[in-house]
């Protein structure tokens, strides 16, 4: 009987209740779009599929099975069709693009080329493989005690429209975000959307350029024509992605 | 009797109900909360019924495999990578035009959401600066931007900001195109006033690098004021000169082992 019940808990049940089913909810379906997916990662494929690679990166970025299975490639981690593989792409280049590249997480001596893996690897607290909406790239949640679980989810538009060196110099920008850095210029940009106030706030916009022009600039073991796409994109941050327009020009 | 004993402390909570549910309250809305930005069952891909499509769409014909493996080589890693993409640039000069015309097609037919593919198409048209192809590659730079809006809370994707980088590269290809032709020069000055900061850049650039600058400054000025090339900046900067964040370091080692859950190459892998 409702007599014998303080107040409360009447309210306070089916709070505890809905709250709880929230957090269960399934997990979305996603289909890879077939028109997206090329070949071309092979050449990198060949060197990611490397068990001590492998090995050091699911350490360093806290990668786990129950969010890389279901399709995500945690079983077939070496098929460049799938976003783990196309994940582990990215990370190589961004760990070994640097001529002197670094050998420990704790050195973040020199350029953002060298610095853009050991810090990335020191300030994402896990990268999981998601669904998303078919558009979104990225996102992070930081700064969680007890009420947000810190991690960086990578979405299919991450896996299947970007190139490598794109996936490598967002990396660098979602860890800024990790490091407890938001955007804080609204959608007062350019481009609308995340935003940074301007280049000396040193927001995730200004690591993702220092990373991608650095790539450019000093980039070994690539291409001209990965290092070029990496400065047209790294101009676009710089001319799109602030409320105050940096100055610079990249090439 | 001591107000500490176990059965005096249950009869103080039995008579006093509302500290009792205060802590069950407060106990639940933390364990709820605790986990409501956190994930429950986690995302599932299909990838059965995908088929691997070739997102260049080129002919099966001796350039249209010459030309196939040549993206692949853009994207190559190692030592070698860049004397291979070299390479490949070289024999697809030997047939510059031929290769220039199926990769114009190629990047006129192309899906929109191919943006890497299509940027990469357009660094190859500026690699091999074909003048035949001038006027398709400047119908491609003149493509109208999209809305370059942020899409929900996931952010990071701004289509209109993809466009105007392929738009960019175009231009440059144009730019290369008018050290051989000088119709492109108009072209490159039409595209100078473009609203679009960074295919206005690139038009100027290419424009004022085709020799004799100062008099190519002074027919400049007379389609563009010097407060918007001012604005838009075409002075390559020193990466060395800007600013650059200044954080502790912090120390974390390698791992000593390899990860419990990582998962396993195997030998047909490798």
């Amino acid at each position: 009987m409702m007599t014998n019940k303080h107040p409360s808990i009447v309210f306070v049940t089916p709070l505890l209740a809905t709250i709880l089913l929230v957090q269960v909810a399934h997990g979305a379906t996603c289909t890879i779009p077939s028109s997206r997916v090329s070949t071309n990662e092979s050449l990198y494929t060949s060197r990611t599929c490397n068990q001590a690679f492998i090995d050091m990166v699911w350490a360093h970025f806290d990668f786990d099975k129950g969010d890389w299975d279901q399709g995500f490639g945690f079983h077939d981690p070496c098929n460049s069709i799938r976003p783990l593989s196309r994940t582990f792409n990215a990370l190589w280049l961004l760990a070994y693009s640097a001529e002197d590249y670094a050998t420990s997480t704790s050195d973040w001596s020199g350029n953002a080329l060298r610095w853009g893996y050991p810090y990335s690897a020191s300030k994402i607290d896990e990268l999981n493989g998601r669904c998303g909406d078919g558009t979104a790239i990225a996102r992070t949640w930081w700064g969680g005690w007890i009420f947000v679980d810190d991690r960086t989810n990578l979405y299919l538009s991450f896996f299947y429209n970007w190139s490598i060196s794109a996936r490598a110099g967002t990396i660098v920008h979602e860890a800024r975000h990790a490091a407890g850095k938001g955007h804080n210029g609204g959608d007062d940009c350019p481009r609308g959307g995340s935003c940074d106030e301007k280049w000396t706030t040193y927001g995730a916009n200004t690591y993702q350029v220092l990373y991608l022009w650095w790539y450019y600039v000093d980039g070994t073991r690539t291409t001209t024509a990965l290092r070029n796409l990496a400065a047209t994109r790294a101009q676009s941050i710089i001319d799109n992605g602030f409320v105050e327009k940096p100055p610079y020009v990249i090439n | 009797m001591k107000p500490h004993e176990p059965h005096a402390g249950t009869a103080q909570r039995l008579e006093r109900p509302v500290d009792v549910f205060r802590i069950v309250i407060f106990l639940g809305l933390s364990i709820a909360f605790a986990g409501c930005d956190r994930e429950g069952s986690r995302d599932e891909l299909t990838i059965s019924d995908v088929e691997v499509v070739d997102p260049y769409n080129l002919p099966d014909s001796t350039l249209g495999e010459m030309l196939r493996a040549h993206f692949d080589s853009a994207v190559a890693v190692g030592k070698n990578a860049e004397s291979e993409y070299q390479a490949s640039l070289a024999r697809l000069r030997g047939q510059r035009d031929e290769a220039a015309l199926l990769v114009v097609g190629a990047l006129e037919r192309a899906p929109t959401e191919a943006y890497f593919e299509r940027a990469l198409m357009a660094e190859t048209l500026r690699e091999l600066a074909s003048p035949n192809t001038l006027d398709r590659i400047y119908r491609i730079a003149l493509e109208p931007r999209r809305e370059a809006k942020s899409i929900g809370d996931d952010h990071h994707f701004f289509p209109g900001v993809e466009e105007s980088q392929i738009r960019a590269i175009t231009v440059r290809a144009i730019a290369e195109i008018a050290k051989v032709d000088p119709t492109a020069e108009e072209l490159l000055l039409k595209l100078a006033q473009d609203d679009d900061i960074s295919v206005a850049r690139e038009a100027i650039q290419g424009f004022l690098g085709l020799g004799d600058a100062d008099n190519r400054r002074k027919m400049l000025g007379t389609v563009l004021d010097s407060e918007r090339i001012r604005e838009i900046g075409i002075t390559t900067t020193d990466p060395k000169s800007v600013p650059y964040p200044d954080e502790l370091l912090n120390d974390i080692p390698l791992p000593a082992a390899r990860p419990k859950d990582s998962p396993e190459v195997s030998d047909d892998d490798e």
